[in-house]
């Protein structure tokens, strides 16, 4: 991980960013070099390795689609939603399939998944993060967005950690309370142009205000 | 500045009422969703349901919800100009390379998944401040573009 991110640092030196941001860089590279000393934490390198897959998959994606947008400006956002969904379900359907192909899963448990209520809380409250995270993104100064951040990491670490009965060891909150001032930093400092991404795509009838998250 | 700004009543810190559930709704929704999707978890750490379910479920939520602005948007627009209504029915035919959009969804099914998988195998504080490296990311994008 820190190995990794020492990579990605040393391209970073070639480039022109502003103080802050290097500030946010170093912070959150601090920040993980700290988490990975945290013996209670049980980050390993695969672990970490998946995690930035995970992040960057995200990324990426988020880059290709303000690609798209931007070609496709012309168009209305909610149609290239539409066939953005439209081939998110084509995969994963195709993928429940393959399951179901190799006997992993069997379609009786899979229709008896769909029922299932805690599935249909999942899936309402992950489309509502897409909405909500959209009216954030457009109606909320670079400021205010810094804090929004900041609070949802301190809460959701702290509502966690008392939900599952985990302790937070010094290592942890050090780590915490970096990336949390590299967030705020990068937040605030952030190109306009530059957005968040996150998980999922969101719907905004102005095209000028397309987000994606 | 919006009308919708400046009729809204200052709450908290000159935010307005409208943006402090906003926020609040934010934090709690993003919160709530990692949350649930741990609280799930079995005590080995299994989850007792297929995810992918779940991610194909949200995939048809987002689908419908823009299937509904979109058409919502075509009536306004088909109010303003009748002719319109043919030239919006062609769209989706004009729209140029709509293949493309198959890979940001393919990158998207796979974090949509490994988002389950990642929470079943770290720790949940650990997963959320390792959420932030993004901006290593969103750094590395600001530099290329």
């Amino acid at each position: 991980m820190t190995f990794g991110l020492g990579i990605l640092g040393y391209y970073f030196l070639n480039q022109k960013l502003s103080i802050q941001q290097w500030c946010a860089l170093v912070l959150i590279f601090f920040g993980c070099v700290v988490l990975d000393f945290d013996a209670t934490a049980h980050v390993t390198i695969s672990k970490s390795i998946m995690m930035l897959f995970q992040v960057g998959m995200a990324s990426i994606a988020s880059l290709l689609i303000e690609m798209l947008l931007k070609r496709n400006a012309d168009h209305d956002i909610n149609l290239q939603n539409m066939i953005l969904y439209a081939f998110s379900i084509i995969f994963n359907v195709l993928f429940l399939g393959s399951e179901v192909l190799e006997q992993v899963d069997d379609t009786s448990h899979l229709l008896r998944d769909v029922r299932k209520p805690l599935v249909h809380v999942l899936a309402t409250v992950s489309a509502l993060c897409g909405i909500i995270t959209n009216r954030v993104l457009k109606e909320l100064s670079a400021t205010t967005k810094a804090f929004v951040l900041a609070c949802e990491i301190i809460c959701t670490t702290f509502v966690a950690s008392y939900v599952f009965d985990a302790t937070l060891t010094p290592l942890f909150l050090i780590s915490l309370i970096c990336m949390l001032f590299s967030v705020v930093l990068y937040s605030y400092y952030a190109v306009p142009s530059t957005v968040v991404p996150t998980t999922l795509i969101t719907i905004t009838t102005d095209k000028k205000d397309a987000h994606i998250i | 500045m919006t009308q919708q700004q400046s009729s809204a009543a200052p709450l908290l810190f000159g935010v307005s009422q409208q943006r402090v559930v906003l926020i609040v709704s934010y934090i709690a929704t993003f919160s709530l969703y990692t949350l649930i999707i741990k609280a799930t978890q079995t005590k080995t750490g299994r989850y007792t349901f297929n995810f992918t379910v779940v991610v194909l479920l949200t995939e048809v939520l987002k689908f419908f919800f823009s299937t509904v602005m979109y058409w919502a948007t075509s009536q306004q627009q088909q109010q303003q100009d009748h002719h319109l209504h043919k030239a919006q029915a062609a769209t989706f035919y004009l729209l140029p390379y709509w293949y493309l959009y198959s890979i940001p969804a393919l990158l998207y099914f796979v974090f949509n998944n490994l988002v389950f998988i990642n929470l079943h195998q770290m720790h949940y504080e650990a997963f959320k401040l390792f959420g932030n490296t993004r901006i290593i990311f969103s750094g590395i994008k600001c530099i290329c573009s």
